[in-house]
C-alpha cells in the first residue's frame, strides 16, 4: 500500500506538472493500464472524456495541456483515505482557442496502486469568468 | 477539398461524435453559439493540424481569437497560405 504521505507527494507532482504543462511529468503519475475520465458542464452541454492506458491518456492530456492554459491553480483540500484521495481545487482556465477565460472548480477523484495513480476521475463546473 | 470544406466537415463530424447539436452553419455563426464546447473546438483544432499542417492558434502572443465561424475559417486560410 502506498503511504499518505507518498500518495499527497503524487497528487502535488500531478498538478505541478498540469500546472507547467508538463505533459511527461503528468504521464509519469499514473500506471500504464490506468483509468481516466473527466465530466462536467458549460454553460450549454456536458463534457465528457474517458480513457484506459497511457497511450490513450497521454492524447488526452496532450490535447488539454495544449488547448487550456491553468493559472492561478489553488489546491482547497486534499483529503486521502487509504489508497483514495479526493482533490478540490480551482484555477482560472483559459482556451488559447476562443480566447475565453473561466475560472474553474474541480474535483478530483483518484486511486493510488504501487505508487502510481490507477483511476482517476475528475468533475468540474466553471464559476464564471476569471 | 479547400481549407472551407475541411473546417466545416470537421465541426460537423465532431458536433455528430461529441452528441451535441449543431446550429447552421454560416460566416456569422456566432463560435461560442453554436453547440460545440470548449472540447469540441479543441478536437477540431488537433484534427485540422493532422490534416492541414498548420495550427493557427499555436502563437505564443496571440492577441486575436475568432468570434465567428468565417472569423475561424480566416485564421486557417491565412495560416495555410503563409
Amino acid at each position: 500500500m502506498t503511504s499518505r504521505a507518498a500518495i499527497e507527494d503524487l497528487l502535488r507532482e500531478l498538478y505541478a506538472a498540469r500546472l507547467r504543462g508538463d505533459l511527461d511529468g503528468m504521464l509519469n503519475t499514473f500506471t500504464d493500464d490506468a483509468k481516466f475520465e473527466i465530466a462536467g458542464a458549460t454553460d450549454t452541454s456536458p463534457v465528457t472524456i474517458s480513457a484506459a492506458g497511457r497511450a490513450d491518456i497521454r492524447a488526452w492530456l496532450a490535447l488539454l495541456i495544449k488547448t487550456f492554459h491553468v493559472a492561478q491553480q489553488e489546491i482547497l483540500s486534499l483529503t486521502i483515505d487509504d489508497d483514495r484521495a479526493a482533490v478540490h481545487w480551482r484555477g482560472g482556465v483559459r482556451s488559447r482557442i476562443t480566447g475565453v477565460s473561466m475560472l474553474t472548480e474541480f474535483i478530483d477523484v483518484v486511486s493510488v496502486r504501487d505508487g502510481r495513480i490507477a483511476t482517476y476521475t475528475e468533475f468540474f463546473i466553471p464559476r464564471h469568468g476569471a | 477539398m479547400t481549407v472551407r470544406t475541411d473546417v466545416l466537415a470537421e465541426f460537423q463530424k465532431v458536433a455528430q461524435e461529441q452528441g451535441k447539436k449543431l446550429a447552421p452553419l454560416s460566416d456569422g455563426l456566432v463560435l461560442l453559439e453554436s453547440g460545440l464546447d470548449s472540447l469540441c473546438f479543441a478536437i477540431i483544432v488537433a484534427r485540422l493540424e493532422d490534416r492541414l499542417g498548420v495550427d493557427p492558434f499555436n502563437a505564443s502572443a496571440q492577441a486575436d481569437f475568432p468570434v465567428t465561424l468565417g472569423d475561424f475559417i480566416r485564421f486557417y486560410e491565412n495560416a495555410a497560405a503563409r
